[in-house]
């Protein structure tokens, strides 16, 4: 009879110890997933709120040109895009925040400088001037500026 | 037995719970977050196909040349001054003045209105003025 007691205790204490540790698990499994959950909808509401477009003339010289006025002395024409913030919040105006791609090549950081126009911060409604340092020949070419999940291509012919 | 079965479901239904009760916040807020950008887009989206502006005139006077240009607010949209973008022969250029139908203290452009940008000592053959929401008219100047 005593030893049933003690057979039924020692099955009880197991079975609340399974119950406790599954529970456990579930809990901390869920924690993490809730966290996962609450970063990925930041993202999501980041990359809707992201908006840029090329403002850049493609009827006129400017786009590709040597610009002595914004400090560039290596005497070079350089592809220079000018790029609006239509989205709803502040961008960050460096390499950091823009990738360049030309004729659909990847331009890498060093190659290029971004800096909003006014000096400031990439404000919805300011533009920054996205600087290649690259000459292209005459012809079409593409240009591609990717600020987030956002993508933005301007095509003009030199 | 039964004892012990009826303890660990307990235990495990209260797991449930607690699981449940963390869950249901975060799927609350990303919906939430998730929705309100939506919504943000879809204003924007309505703001862009709302506006359209035409540039009346382009002009450049005097020596050195003062270039003018009037640009009429077709759409339905109010747009800001502040966010309006001038480019001469493609290149980006801060204006001097901007007066809204002669008021240079407004921000407001609305609808039916026309906006005058004025840059001092300039020359060039070509403008694109761009709005806030992104949409953009350009003309020779005359």
């Amino acid at each position: 009879m005593a030893s049933e007691s003690v057979t039924t205790l020692i099955i009880f204490i197991a079975a609340v110890s399974v119950a406790a540790g599954v529970s456990g698990a579930m809990v901390t499994s869920v924690g993490g997933i809730a966290g996962s959950l609450d970063d990925r909808g930041a993202d999501v509401a980041k990359q809707i709120g992201t908006d840029v477009e090329i403002v850049s003339d493609p009827g006129s010289e400017a786009l590709s040109r040597d610009h002595p006025a914004d400090g560039d002395t290596d005497g070079t024409d350089d592809v220079v895009l000018l790029v609006k913030n239509v989205g709803d919040r502040t961008l960050l105006a460096s390499t950091d925040g823009v990738e360049v791609l030309l004729d659909g090549r990847y331009v890498p950081p060093e190659s290029y400088t971004v800096e909003t126009v006014d000096g400031g911060t990439w404000d919805s409604g300011t533009v920054a001037r996205v600087v290649v340092d690259k000459t292209l020949g005459t012809g079409d070419h593409r240009a591609t500026i990717i600020v987030g999940s956002e993508r933005e291509t301007l095509r003009f012919a030199l | 037995m039964g004892f012990s079965v009826s303890g660990a479901t307990v235990i495990v239904f209260i797991g449930i719970l607690v699981s449940a009760a963390a869950f249901y916040p975060a799927i609350d807020r990303f919906t939430e977050r998730r929705s309100d950008a939506i919504d943000a887009r879809e204003e924007r989206s309505l703001d862009r196909q709302n506006t359209a502006v035409s540039v009346s005139s382009a002009t450049a006077t005097g020596t050195p040349s003062t270039l003018t240009v009037t640009v009429e607010n077709d759409g339905a949209s109010t747009l800001a001054v502040s966010r309006v973008t001038l480019l001469v022969d493609g290149e980006y250029v801060t204006p001097d003045d901007t007066t809204v139908e002669g008021d240079a203290t407004t921000d407001v452009w609305a609808s039916g209105e026309t906006l005058t940008l004025t840059v001092e000592d300039t020359t060039g053959s070509r403008v694109k003025v761009v709005t806030g929401p992104g949409v953009a008219t350009t003309a020779e100047v005359g």
